[in-house]
């Protein structure tokens, strides 16, 4: 059971961007936890126990929930005679009478704060696991990722994430499956939860094999271009979150995960087409038995 | 080019050097650039004692061209001076174009730049929100909570 709400003036002088004034005086906070995921702490409270028990699935992936305490952020959802609202540090993000568009902004700020606060290094892309490698796709909303992610794991591969490469200290990435966010053809987002998603469980973290970087166009066939290092560190460098605060971790993540991997870019067309073209070259940069000709004079393998 | 040092600048930049090529974060204009070979031959050796007419001497040397070394330093120059990469001007005489068709694609300077993303623009929405609540700055790095 969470603890009751506290009183955090202290906690700016230790957070920089903890609320100075956490009031309660006015709304009973039934609900309130600090989320804790991947270093990041954000503080979630709702006067609506209900509605926090419909919403607890879309948390984000490896999200711990500790007693309410000291956070990065703090997000409220306060409903009361039909009307949602969402608050962050107490400013008004959203109102409406949508519980579900009020739990899915929620859902999408969380993420964006886990990645904005976690201590790992977020970088906006897809990723699935393929013969014990990472295909990374970065790309921002609506560059088409999800889509080209959800192609390749009906051609099976394992899920890793549709919105997030995270990316550790040694360059490897670790999974971040959160539920695959599908537009319609109107371009309204349908949720399908990871556990219903076959090999969505990507519990290792996997060294980078392939990055591809895929403008869609309707109509486009996938005649890629290989990407040297250098340029898909950049294409990485582009779609990083905390690029401009956190520089150096930047750049030497993303060098280490580049080391190993194979870039290339291209405009592609439809999504089950390029996945194809996608695991065909990945077959040949990293196939499923060891290439004779791809060792070191010691007979190591180069990938 | 008879006469000029130029000099790479270091103030501010974070680079990785990978594959020969090189990776540059610019801290102060919020720009990543990328250098190919050729490019990241010729910022090495901007040392602020090489003249850029020796510059020449050393791309050949180390690519292994015949002949276009000069038009080699001069692009390369050029656009490391317009992305702000040099500490002192290279006071390039523009004859790019018909250098450029000289050359071998290979030795081809080339710099690609890209802007560093903030956070908002990095990270994608759910749904779209009437506007956002404007974000407080950027907390330190590595802060750690404090539980009591």
């Amino acid at each position: 059971m969470p603890g009751p709400p506290r009183r955090a003036m202290e906690l700016s002088r230790t957070l920089p961007e903890t609320p100075a004034i956490y009031t309660a005086s006015r709304v009973e906070w039934p609900v309130a936890h600090c989320m804790d995921c991947l270093g990041a702490r954000i503080g979630v409270r709702a006067n609506d126990p209900e509605f926090w028990d419909r919403f607890v699935p879309l948390l984000p992936p490896h999200a711990r929930l500790d007693p309410w305490g000291a956070a990065h952020r703090v997000y409220s959802i306060s409903s009361r005679a039909g009307e949602h609202v969402v608050r962050r540090n107490g400013a008004v993000l959203w109102r409406g009478p949508g519980a579900e568009d009020a739990a899915r902004l929620l859902a999408s700020e969380l993420h964006a704060s886990v990645a904005r606060f976690s201590t790992d290094l977020f970088v906006h892309a897809g990723v699935v696991g393929w013969r014990g490698r990472a295909i990374v796709i970065p790309g921002s909303s609506m560059a088409g990722k999800t889509t080209l992610v959800a192609e390749l794991i009906r051609l099976g591969a394992d899920y890793y994430s549709d919105e997030y490469a995270v990316v550790g200290e040694d360059g490897s990435v670790r999974s971040y499956p959160k539920p695959l966010s599908i537009r319609s053809p109107e371009g309204h987002p349908k949720l399908v939860f990871a556990a219903a998603i076959p090999g969505a469980d990507g519990a290792e973290r996997l060294r980078v094999g392939l990055i591809v970087a895929a403008r869609h166009r309707p109509g486009a066939c996938w005649k890629p271009r290989r990407l040297s290092k250098a340029a898909s560190m950049l294409v990485l460098i582009a779609n990083t979150v905390m690029a401009r605060s956190r520089p150096e971790m930047t750049m030497a993540r993303l060098r280490r995960a580049v080391e190993h991997a194979w870039g290339v870019e291209g405009e592609r067309g439809e999504a089950a087409e390029t996945a194809r073209a996608v695991l065909e070259t990945a077959e040949t940069v990293f196939p499923a038995s060891p290439d004779p000709h791809c060792a070191d004079a010691c007979g190591n393998p180069l990938l | 080019m008879e006469g000029q040092y130029p000099l790479a600048r270091t103030r501010g930049l974070l680079c990785e050097t990978v594959d020969g090529e090189i990776v540059v974060l610019d801290r102060q204009s919020q720009k990543a650039c990328r250098l190919n070979r050729p490019a990241a031959i010729v910022w090495l050796h901007c040392d602020g004692r090489t003249a850029a007419g020796d510059l020449a001497a050393i791309v050949q040397s180390e690519l292994g061209l015949a002949g276009g070394a000069e038009a080699v330093v001069e692009l390369a120059l050029e656009k490391l001076e317009a992305l702000g990469l040099l500490a002192t001007g290279a006071d390039i005489t523009r004859r790019g174009a018909a250098r450029r068709l000289a050359l071998a694609a290979a030795a081809i300077p080339l710099v690609t730049a890209i802007s560093v993303p903030t956070p908002a623009r990095a990270q994608s929405r759910a749904i779209r929100t009437p506007g956002p609540a404007p974000d407080p700055p950027a907390p330190a790095p590595s802060t750690r909570d404090t539980r009591g």
